[in-house]
């Protein structure tokens, strides 16, 4: 992510941790909630790694704003020629959603069947289950709106941008659990000695590095290959989104258990992060579904696998 | 916020007409019955004339500089190579470590008389060499490494004990880890030097040890009253243990930490393509190839001078584990039909790579030292 750009989301995302609105606000004067308007709708031409990298930010701080949402919104009704409308935007994927997340607050709501969209007006009714500002579950905002736009888009988009941007979130929320964890750990004292000086905890800590490494190196590589002009590439997307998946489990777990009982509470954050990573690990595709499809895809061949992993020619 | 760095680099067209290359030239010897395919080929298949083949065609030592027999090219083309060796599970266990290591240690820390007499040979893929790290005491405690140089009118003088040297038997040279000076006070990794040991030098003893599985690839080497010439210290005095510690990013982060049991996975897909639900095998897809991404960023990283250290530790550490996840995918899907009904051949293979598996953990360095490894680089050691 470019420096400057990545400095002010951080900042803006710090200042106004308890405050989602806020933060909402801050980032969409600073043109941040932007970052995936096409040129021809007054976007600056960033790359796509850009938004992925605020996503990832945002992430990190669970912040229950759709933030995530609305760049999503934008990039499909680019796509499909369409004008991105200003304000708080939500998406439903037809086949992939159970209800609109964070539809009561948005202005607009973009529905996607296959490569068909419409653009409907929100609030939607309903509202959320929550604990504190944190959405538990997105299910209860039905779709409903009038529509304002209709168009096509030329690629179907919709899953893997989606898949993705999950993937990014959950890299930043992973990043932000595994930090909380080794703070908690360096601090908490039992039998005279911080947690962290036990071999045991050590390796969950360890194993938990590892696991974010992993989610995140597979994450960077499919950030690299999207484009605004190409359909996603599939294959590196489900990387993507099983790796992160399969890390929110193990870092999720670690983290619980080297918290003890005060993770365990509404009001210590740790729940904030991992609630979230349980969500999105099952949004759009969960782990088995990624790693179905790239299964059938390399068993429907009948041609040794390695040569579909590792590309050669010229 | 990062604590790890794994640079993205996608295959170039040069990597994909090299992998083009290699691929052809594996097919084409094993179909002249040139090597017969093993499980944890780098290891396990020792073959000097096949070596000196892929010598030939220029596939080791391809990174070094062209005077010393190697060619220039990017880590990246090396890894095209060494992947598709392990793949093909192709003999190439006697300059392996060579090629990996050890000629990278020369190449920072060798006399220009050792550069160029040591690696060309190595690139003809006829100089064979050997990890002298281990020692009965020694274990993943390293620096408790007793082996010992002492200085003499016209050089050293060693004396010790190295065990479990993969390769020695066939090697021609090995690096050994000796005491040179006592630990200062707590500081055991002071006082510890590197030696580039020519193994025909009198007072040189190796003997081989069996492994599980019967196959004799590791070693006791002893070493009584061993005369050394100055020139036979590697690197700098005293310097022997960061220099060790360097080496080990390049011993830990390759595919032979992830690759070396891919083909029992190819073969039990070609033998039982409806016997594997979708879901294992794009998890195993999954792994294998974010595993190939972090290899990729380390080797990028290592040809900018930089120490990934902790990555590549990561990297085997995961890599192990994901070896062994894949045994467990393609021994469960054997195993849900007798025996008497499964090829022969695929029951071989997974039987081979049982007896190998446990090795992956220990070797390079254990899980739990891994581990201890990222928690320190997490700050939490
Ligand atoms: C197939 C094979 C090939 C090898 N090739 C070479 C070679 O070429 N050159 C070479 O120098 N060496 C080689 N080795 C040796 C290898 O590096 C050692 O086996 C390894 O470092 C572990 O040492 P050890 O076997 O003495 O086990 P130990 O160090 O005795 O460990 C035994 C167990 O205790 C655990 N343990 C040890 N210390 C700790 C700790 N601080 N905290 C928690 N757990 C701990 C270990 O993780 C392990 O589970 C090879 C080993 C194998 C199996």
């Amino acid at each position: 992510m470019d420096a400057t750009l990545e400095r002010t989301a951080a900042r803006i995302l710090a200042d106004h941790r308890d405050a989602p609105d806020a933060a909402w606000t801050v980032l969409d004067e600073n043109g941040l909630t932007r970052l995936w308007v096409g040129e021809a709708h007054g976007g600056f031409g960033m790359s796509p790694a850009e938004g992925f990298g605020l996503v990832r930010l945002a992430g990190a701080c669970a912040l229950p704003a759709p933030i995530a949402e609305t760049l999503i919104g934008t990039w499909l009704l680019t796509e499909a020629g369409l004008e991105p409308p200003p304000g708080r935007t939500s998406i439903f994927i037809e086949g992939w959603q159970r209800g609109v997340p964070f539809g009561d607050s948005a202005d607009h709501v973009v529905h996607v069947r296959d490569r068909s969209l419409s653009l409907l007006r929100g609030p939607l009714a309903g509202s959320r289950a929550a604990v504190g500002l944190d959405p538990l579950s997105d299910a209860a905002c039905g779709l409903t709106g009038s529509v304002a736009a209709t168009g096509e888009m030329r690629h179907c988009i919709a899953l893997p941008l989606a898949a993705l941007t999950r993937a990014a979130q959950m890299c930043g929320a992973l990043e932000a659990v595994l930090a909380l964890t080794i703070s908690f750990a360096e601090q908490r004292i039992q039998f005279g000695r911080a947690l962290t000086k036990f071999q045991a905890i050590q390796h969950m800590l360890s194993e938990m590095g590892a696991e974010v490494a992993a989610a995140s190196a597979a994450l960077d590589a499919a950030v690299a290959t999207a484009d605004y002009n190409a359909p996603f590439d599939r294959q590196a997307v489900a990387i993507a989104k099983f790796r992160a998946g399969l890390a929110a489990g193990i870092v999720g777990e670690h983290a619980h258990q080297i918290h003890g009982a005060i993770g365990y509470t509404e009001e210590y954050p740790l729940a904030r992060l991992t609630r979230r990573l349980w969500q999105w690990r099952d949004d759009f595709g969960g782990e088995s579904y990624w790693a179905g499809e790239l299964g059938s895809a390399a068993l429907r061949e009948r041609t040794p696998l390695w040569p579909r992993l590792a590309g050669a020619g010229g | 916020m990062s604590q790890f760095s794994f640079p993205i680099a996608p295959e170039t067209p040069e990597e994909r007409s090299l992998r083009s290359r290699i691929r052809a030239f594996l097919e084409a010897e094993r179909a002249a019955g040139g090597y017969q395919s093993v499980a944890d080929c780098w290891v396990s298949g020792v073959s000097p004339a096949f070596s000196r083949k892929l010598g030939a065609m220029g596939w080791i030592g391809m990174t070094w500089p062209e005077r010393y027999g190697g060619q220039a090219l990017p880590a990246l083309h090396r890894l095209v190579v060494t992947e598709e060796l392990l793949v093909a599970g192709a003999p190439v266990a006697a300059h392996w470590i060579a090629d990996r290591q050890t000629g990278a240690q020369i190449l920072k820390f060798g006399t220009e008389r050792q550069k160029q007499s040591i690696l060309p040979r190595i690139a003809a893929g006829r100089c064979y060499t050997c990890v002298g790290m281990s020692e009965p005491q020694a274990g993943s405690d390293l620096a408790a490494v007793t082996t010992k140089a002492t200085k003499t009118s016209s050089g050293w003088s060693l004396s010790g004990r190295k065990i479990w040297s993969t390769v020695a038997h066939i090697s021609n040279y090995m690096i050994v880890l000796a005491r040179t000076s006592p630990a200062e006070g707590k500081n055991r990794h002071a006082g510890l030097s590197q030696f580039l040991v020519n193994l025909t030098l009198s007072g040189i003893g190796i003997s081989g040890i069996r492994d599980i599985a019967g196959h004799t690839h590791f070693n006791e080497v002893v070493f009584d009253d061993v005369k050394l010439t100055r020139d036979d210290l590697l690197g700098e005095e005293g310097n022997g243990w960061a220099q060790c510690m360097g080496e080990l990013a390049l011993e830990r982060s390759g595919p032979e930490r992830f690759l070396t049991t891919f083909l029992l996975l190819e073969q039990a897909l070609a033998e039982l393509p409806a016997a594997f639900p979708p879901a294992i095998v794009g998890e195993l897809i999954a792994r294998v190839t974010t595993l190939r991404i972090m290899s990729r960023g380390i080797a990028l990283r290592l040809q900018a001078g930089e120490h990934p250290d902790t990555e590549a530790a990561l990297v085997k550490q995961l890599g192990n584990a994901f070896e062994k996840h894949l045994f467990g995918a393609v021994r469960g899907v054997i195993a849900a039909y007798p025996e008497a009904e499964m090829p022969a051949g695929l029951l071989r293979l997974r039987d081979e790579v049982q007896l190998r598996l446990p090795a992956s953990t220990l070797r390079g360095g254990t899980t739990e030292i891994l581990r201890g490894v990222i928690a320190r680089q997490l700050g939490v050691r």
